[in-house]
């Protein structure tokens, strides 16, 4: 009797919390301008973010927090591609990026009264937000494109380094939207997201301090999009 | 000053909400860093399109000076975790957990 109760309780615990909470959920759209020497290229990606604050909190940030997206595509040069991907310096960063970029800080947000004014395109978040230094996303590229394994890490400070003189990051902004989610772009480009997910970019299934490449180990396919296998 | 390794364990049990995706704390680092004398050598996967992700799990491997121990949550997100099948935080149906930290983190990594 006792286990049917406790049974017939999980079961309707997740209606009974469902709903009961504020939800914050926007469309934002992250756009990366790179100065060349032939001129300004840039790329731009739509995600959807969704924050809840958990009813009950037990352990952890006490929020349910989803993101629907894709990475940011810049093709540098001819071939040659800028991946602003779906991490960045804080936790939950797609979640959190808009909310830390208007209020300046560093760390991961989690503020009921930024969420708001980001939602509702309100004060700071009303038209384009630009993207602090601090708050840039984690941005790579490929030696060579066909191959996950060749991932390497680009300095936002020295776009050069990974794309030749002359390259630069201008910006990286923001804006509130109502387009859709953007999808298919980077898959089109790296078609073998699809076959090595859940795997990461090294096959390996888990990040491992004994992989041999850790670079390539530490990165997931879903932070190039959520939508693979989908 | 040795710390007993029943409280170490329990220290490494809240760690776990603490790092990957959704910590409670942020910036504490992932494999490589360090817990007193533990050190971080595996990681269930953390990005949002991973199995482990949408079923609001999560599995951190430390080696110590006892040998590998393994610490994991379930329950972050009660709806979520409820929909992949799992109500561990609630103590319920621990198998659940179980099975998904053995396919998570096999014996040899």
């Amino acid at each position: 009797m006792k286990r049917t109760l406790l049974i017939l309780f999980a079961l309707l615990l997740p209606l009974l919390l469902a709903g009961c909470k504020e939800k914050f959920t926007w469309h934002q759209k992250m756009t990366v301008t790179v100065e060349t020497p032939l001129g300004e290229v840039s790329g731009s990606s739509v995600s959807a973010v969704s924050w809840q604050e958990h009813l009950i909190r037990f352990e952890g940030m006490g929020w349910h927090y989803s993101v629907t997206g894709e990475a940011v595509v810049v093709e540098v040069t001819p071939g040659r591609y800028l991946f602003a991907l779906l991490t960045g310096p804080a936790a939950n960063y797609m979640g959190s990026v808009a909310p830390a970029s208007i209020s300046g800080q560093k760390s991961r947000v989690i503020d009921p009264a930024l969420f708001a004014e980001v939602r509702d395109q309100r004060g700071r978040a009303a038209g384009l937000i630009a993207v602090p230094e601090f708050q840039y996303p984690m941005m790579v590229s490929f030696a060579d494109i066909t191959d996950p394994a060749s991932v390497e890490l680009v300095d936002p400070d020295d776009l050069a380094a990974s794309f030749g003189s002359g390259v630069r990051l201008k910006s990286v902004v923001l804006e509130v939207t109502e387009e859709p989610v953007t999808e298919g772009r980077v898959e089109l480009l790296l078609p073998w997201l699809d076959h090595i997910w859940p795997n990461r970019l090294d096959g390996q299934r888990y990040e491992t301090i004994k992989a041999a490449n850790r670079f390539a180990n530490s990165i997931g396919t879903g932070l190039f999009s959520t939508e693979i296998v989908k | 000053m040795t710390i007993p390794p029943k409280l170490s364990y329990a220290i490494l049990s809240l760690d776990s909400y603490n790092r990957g995706y959704d910590p409670g704390i942020v910036g504490l680092g992932g494999v490589g860093t360090s817990v007193g004398s533990a050190t971080i050598v595996m990681q269930s996967p953390t990005d949002p399109a991973s199995p482990e992700f949408a079923a609001s799990f999560y599995a951190v491997a430390y080696q110590t000076t006892d040998g590998l121990v393994i610490s994991y949550r379930g329950t972050g997100d009660i709806p979520a975790a409820m929909q992949a099948g799992g109500t561990t935080g609630a103590g319920l149906l621990r198998s659940q957990a179980r099975r998904a930290a053995r396919s998570a983190l096999p014996a040899e990594h």
